[in-house]
């Protein structure tokens, strides 16, 4: 962000006193003025995305901060420094002092990488001579440093007239496309967009070029074209990447409006970005369990067993949810250090089905209360056991809750009723099993059975 | 004083935990500062991350028990909280780490009275925002200089929550009646709480009030400081003050030698910059010449463009626990 002159320290800070709702409960002159400007109400919500955004993290933490904040209105843009203190449910909030910038610039290269790397696409960059100086996101060759700093068309598999099609576009200057490309020794058609990039000087700085799944030429006629031998639709290979470059894009651009200040909001705007955002991101975790399902259901799926050690696979699970448990004050209790029961499984799937189980648990569990991850060895048979303090599952229910998309009469949890059915299919393909009892408090307790190592 | 035999039993338990638990820590750190095993970390730096973790957490724990006597440490489920996992609270430990060695090797090697560098200027200054931050600033420097420990209050107010509670959560396991005062306990600490003096943020709001006023002092480590040197490198860049500190850190030049060539630092400006925090005796004569015939030769948008890579390889590392494509190396 580009400072463009020192900031104006106020002889008074503006303050303002707000519920742990963002509210408006006191207000000075100018906060009143700020709170109008971007469409608030006298005793509103407030209005101005960045201050209500750190009051509400104020609220959360009961905690003082001091931090910047961006205020943008329809004149001008400005960096406040705001400190905040939390007292008898009340957000104590002050304005020290502003300073005019800037308003950041939208920065499209890093969240086209950014976009690619989570649709599961790959780009490259070039620089002005063609040579390849790195590349983001799922790249499919994993020899991908020896390709840095060499002609870009050595990790390209081209004919004649696709090489003739990329040099001649890269003298062009211009944007260009190129269809069915494949990257060196893999057998994925891709497609390939390339788009100049300039310095500030006005000269070509290189090229970025951005390859996503290539689509049969015959995808809008031939419906058989999107059938595999055994006349199941590639979900995971065809649709599910198609599905994730829209979905990214919302994703990224609801966030941005409605956490990145692009100028003032009105509340309700801000809260329907968020909406937006969380609708796309769970329409992306369908999309990976639709994959998932898809794959599971092939008849000759099989997964890769491996030594792995139970306890370990634990601790992992526990520290990817921390953040998620710490959110509702619920504490992972995991094995011992000392306890170790080996399997033979596949790590990546046992991972799957724990992080499955574990957000679950986390999901249904009162605030404040306790999951408990426990470890055995029983004869050839190790065992990890996940029990939470929620409110267990019906006797009824103990196998229905395997079926498929099956809810249990839930909805609006941000649950698709896949996982459980994916876990239990995953556990059985690795020679084990997954079943739910109930646990001495009432609650749940799950069990993933696999072959002891 | 002599131990009964009870005692020690619960002294080598205390121990045997400790040191499982500093193993893995061991293994994570790791992990995590070198994902592709290129440079393994140095015992010190384990050892000191290793203490201050436990430390920190301690002092949350005399806190939240109301315990003060160094006799009675609490340590009987440290091991069990978990906190040693979190990334974000590892990589805040690992910057504080960089920070103090860097400072160190700016105390010995710059040449500009402490009473002559920025910070020390401003505390004269009429505004009192600005003496204030100015006096922070020097406050951490001078912690940092003299390797003081780290408390509870030093931690940024996300990483404070989640740890408070994660304590309150293990106290209340190991006494169940004490829940209602652990948490009484930690509100207040809570409260006692204030993020204007934690790492990094004097200097991030001093830099928001000085504005450009000192832009070509800010690109000088000796007379701007350490903590405005690096704010004004993350407030450039767009990247946050402990990433920076741990790049400067890297036993390589390049890193430092790229971020200070996409913030536009001139080269003798840069090679001033790399002599007091990288530190003059750690330069080789390899590094000067690869410095000096490679500093100009990069481009500055070449520089740009990597430093978004890192940016972008670190915020997944953070939110995902694992690093990406391509971390520094």
């Amino acid at each position: 962000m580009a400072i463009v002159s020192s900031a104006s320290i106020l002889v008074q800070p503006i303050t303002g006193e707000l519920s742990a709702e963002g509210r408006l409960l006191r207000a000075d002159p100018q906060l009143q003025s700020m709170q109008f400007a971007a469409g608030g109400e006298e005793s509103g919500v407030l209005a101005v995305p960045g201050l209500l955004e750190i009051v509400m993290l104020t609220a959360r933490l009961k905690m003082a901060l001091s931090r910047p904040v961006i205020v943008a209105d329809v004149e001008e843009c400005n960096e406040v420094w705001v400190e905040t203190r939390w007292q008898d449910d009340v957000v104590y909030l002050s304005i020290l002092s502003r300073r005019p910038v800037d308003i950041p610039d939208d920065d499209d290269l890093h969240r086209e990488v950014e976009i690619d790397t989570l649709s599961g696409y790959f780009s490259a960059l070039l620089d002005a001579d063609s040579l390849l100086i790195s590349l983001e996101g799922a790249f499919p060759h994993a020899a991908d440093r020896q390709f840095i700093g060499r002609p870009v068309e050595g990790m390209l598999g081209l004919d004649a007239a696709q090489r003739k099609a990329l040099n001649d576009g890269i003298s062009s200057e211009q944007a260009f496309q190129l269809d069915n490309v494949t990257v060196k020794d893999r057998p994925d058609e891709y497609m390939l967009k390339a788009r100049p990039l300039y310095r500030e000087t006005g000269n070509l700085a290189g090229y970025r070029l951005s390859f996503s799944p290539a689509q049969p030429a015959d995808w809008a006629e031939d419906s058989s074209a999107r059938r595999s031998d055994h006349g199941r639709i590639l979900f995971g290979r065809e649709l599910a990447p198609v599905l994730r470059q829209p979905l990214g894009r919302i994703i990224a651009n609801a966030e941005t409006i409605g956490v990145k200040l692009q100028g003032p909001l009105r509340d309700n705007y801000a809260v329907y970005a968020r909406d937006i955002a969380n609708a796309a991101k769970h329409l992306v975790a369908l999309v990976d369990d639709l994959g998932d399902l898809e794959a599971v259901e092939q008849p000759d799926f099989e997964t890769a067993p491996d030594k792995i050690e139970l306890g370990d696979v634990a601790h992992r699970v526990a520290g990817l949810l921390a953040l998620k448990a710490a959110d509702h004050q619920i504490e992972i209790i995991l094995p011992g250090d000392g306890e170790k029961v080996p399997a033979v499984a596949e790590f990546r799937r046992v991972l799957q089905i724990l992080l499955n189980l574990v957000t679950n648990a986390i999901r249904y569990s009162p605030d404040g209360s306790k999951v408990q991850i426990d470890i055995a060895k029983l004869d050839d048979t190790a065992c990890i056991t996940i029990s939470d303090e929620g409110n267990g599952v019906a006797e009824e229910d103990r196998e229905k809750i395997f079926g498929k998309f099956e809810r249990l009469g839930r909805s609006g949890d941000g649950g698709s009723g896949l996982g459980l059915y994916i876990s239990r299919k995953l556990a059985r393909a690795m020679g084990g099993d997954l079943t739910v009892s109930q646990a001495r408090g009432g609650g749940a307790i799950f069990a993933l059975t696999l072959p002891a190592g | 004083m002599q131990n009964r035999p009870e005692q020690l039993d619960g002294l080598l338990d205390a121990a045997s935990f400790h040191a499982r638990d500093n193993e893995r820590l061991c293994a994570d750190v790791a992990a995590m500062l070198f994902p592709r095993a290129e440079n393994p970390p140095s015992e010190k730096m384990l050892a000191e991350i290793t203490a201050q973790l436990t430390h920190i957490a301690v002092s949350l724990e005399r806190e939240i028990r109301g315990t003060s006597s160094a006799d009675d440490a609490p340590t009987s489920f440290l091991p069990g909280l978990g906190f040693q996992h979190d990334p974000a609270l590892v990589d805040f430990l690992i910057a504080r780490h960089a920070e103090r060695q860097i400072e160190a090797r700016l105390m010995a090697n710059s040449d500009v009275m402490l009473a002559d560098t920025l910070p020390a200027r401003l505390l004269a200054d009429g505004h009192h925002e600005i003496a204030e931050a100015a006096q922070a600033i020097l406050v951490n420097s001078s912690m940092n200089r003299r390797r003081g420990k780290l408390d509870w209050s030093a931690l940024p107010p996300e990483q404070l929550h989640m740890l408070s509670w994660r304590v309150v959560a293990s106290v209340q396991r190991a006494v169940p009646d004490s829940g209602d005062s652990a948490r009484s306990k930690v509100q207040t600490l809570l409260t006692r709480y204030d993020e204007a003096a934690v790492a990094g943020n004097p200097a991030r709001k001093m830099l928001h009030l000085i504005g450009t006023s000192f832009d070509d002092e800010l690109c000088d480590a000796a007379n701007a400081g350490l903590a405005l040197f690096v704010a004004h490198l993350a407030a450039s860049l767009k990247l946050d003050e402990d990433h920076i500190l741990q790049l400067i850190d890297r036993p390589s030049i390049a890193a430092f030698a790229v971020i200070q060539k996409a913030a536009g630092l001139k080269a003798d400006q840069a090679m001033q910059n790399l002599r007091l925090l990288f530190g003059f005796d750690r330069l080789t004569p390899r590094d000067i010449a690869l410095f000096e015939g490679g500093f100009d030769a990069l481009k500055r948008d070449d520089a740009v463009g990597e430093v978004k890579n890192w940016r972008t390889s670190r915020d997944e590392y953070l939110a995902t626990s694992r690093p990406g494509q391509t971390w520094p190396s």
